[in-house]
């Protein structure tokens, strides 16, 4: 009786192991499988897909190497008071990919160009600014991001209070930190492109470990005009 | 930016843009100018909502027109070229889904509206000397003699600023590690159980 009630057992749990064998592990490399090529497809049809969009694509851009420069320094102390205004008519619109300034935090040590847009090429080159943003000196916005391995590494030991400086060949601006904050690089909330006062936000991507992937958290960096010449929109 | 965000804004920017203009050194914006952005910041009712051009698109606009002189005729036309692609909505608006907020979403468009749309847009562009294309992703506006000067692209606002690690060579590297650790262990466990036996 005990013999065959360990013999039942015997075959129950070879059953098991053959069910698990012949069933579970195939079926799981099966999903493996699955999903490497869901993966692999992913990447050709996405590529295919992507060339289809370019139906429309009549003339493609084809950007330059080169980041131009119009910046100049301009002379020691030059119009740093507020109430100095320069003419808006008096100065060079900066194109898109060039250079136009110069930020710098010395809290921190940081110190790189400026660049009128925010391409791939103008952050390998210095801080971009994001063309919905305005000019340096214009009364409202301005919106700068900088590689965290490049330029702005040292963002994230901004404090409020910290002096960032900005230097143009129209002038000098300073603006006093009055805020840090770490969003989502989704989170709208976390910029207003919409005030109308002269403003500047600085942002780097945020990760306490290396990451893999895209980041998703950004380190924006807010600060509120204190002195530098505002532009004359009617001059 | 919001994915859902309709390309018709774009075109609508491109359409402004669609007059001889000629380039100038920046200065406030004219009277004309600043009727055209008036018309761009306002709201307008569409299919029983009310839609607003996103500030980051009114701001990029208002950075061109600080680069050109509009005429008050170039304006007429441009306005008149923004009223007309509204018009152009208007008509299939049974068929915009509002995505939400105060941002339509004009993916239940038929093809052709789409591609007429855009279309309108290149040809206005193209007056100007300016290029505006879509390349399956973004919208962008460029000088069409000079590619590198950018007026326009509704790309997201926030870049990445990180390290560009692919996500998916990430996830790829992950499942294959994945299959060869899972294949390892079964491999272990029935060479012990055979042990056993």
């Amino acid at each position: 009786m005990g013999e065959q009630t360990r013999g039942s057992a015997t075959v129950r749990k070879h059953h098991k192991r053959r069910w698990m064998g012949f069933v579970l592990t195939p079926l799981l490399f099966v999903i493996l499988a699955a999903a490497i090529l869901y993966e692999l497809l992913f990447l050709l049809v996405g590529d295919v897909v992507g060339y289809a969009g370019m139906a429309f694509l009549d003339n493609p851009p084809v950007l330059s190497d080169e980041i131009r420069s119009i910046f100049v320094e301009p002379p020691e102390q030059s119009g740093e008071d507020t109430g100095v205004s320069v003419a808006l008519s008096e100065i060079e619109f900066p194109s898109y990919d060039t250079i136009y300034g110069r930020i710098q935090i010395d809290s921190v040590g940081i110190d790189c160009p400026l660049v009128y847009g925010d391409s791939d090429k103008a952050l390998l080159n210095g801080a971009g600014q994001y063309i919905g943003s305005y000019l340096i000196g214009y009364g409202g916005t301005t919106l700068i991001a900088a590689h965290k391995n490049l330029h702005f590494e040292k963002l994230p030991g901004v404090k409020p209070g910290d002096l960032v400086t900005v230097t143009t060949s129209y002038g000098v601006y300073r603006y006093k930190v009055v805020g840090t904050a770490v969003k989502s690089d989704a989170d709208a909330t976390a910029y207003d492109l919409s005030r109308e006062d002269e403003n500047i936000i600085l942002y780097t991507c945020y990760y306490e470990k290396t990451p893999v992937g895209n980041v998703k958290k950004r380190f924006y960096v807010y600060g509120d005009y204190v002195s530098g010449p505002m532009l004359d929109k009617d001059a | 930016m919001k994915k859902a965000l309709i390309a018709f804004f774009s075109m609508a920017l491109a359409v402004m843009m669609v007059l001889p203009v000629s380039a100038s050194a920046p200065a406030g914006l004219n009277e004309n100018e600043q009727r055209i952005m008036e018309l761009i910041r306002s709201k307008n009712p569409l299919a029983g909502r009310e839609y607003i051009v996103p500030v980051s698109y009114a701001n990029q606009a208002e950075n061109f027109f600080l680069q050109v002189d509009v005429t008050a005729e170039q304006a007429d036309e441009i306005i008149g070229y923004i009223q007309k692609g509204i018009d152009k909505l208007k008509l299939r608006q049974d068929v915009i889904r509002a995505a939400g907020g105060d941002v339509f979403n004009l993916r239940g468009l038929a093809y052709n509206d789409k591609k007429d749309i855009l279309e309108y847009g290149q040809k206005a562009c193209a007056v100007v000397g300016l290029n505006l294309i879509f390349d399956g992703t973004n919208v962008v506006i460029t000088d069409a003699k000079d590619n590198s000067k950018l007026y326009f692209s509704d790309a997201p606002i926030i870049k990445v600023t990180g390290m560009e690690t692919s996500t998916n060579t990430a996830m790829i590297v992950g499942i294959v590690l994945a299959v060869i650790a899972v294949g390892g262990a079964v491999a272990l466990v029935i060479r012990k159980r055979r042990q056993m036996a």
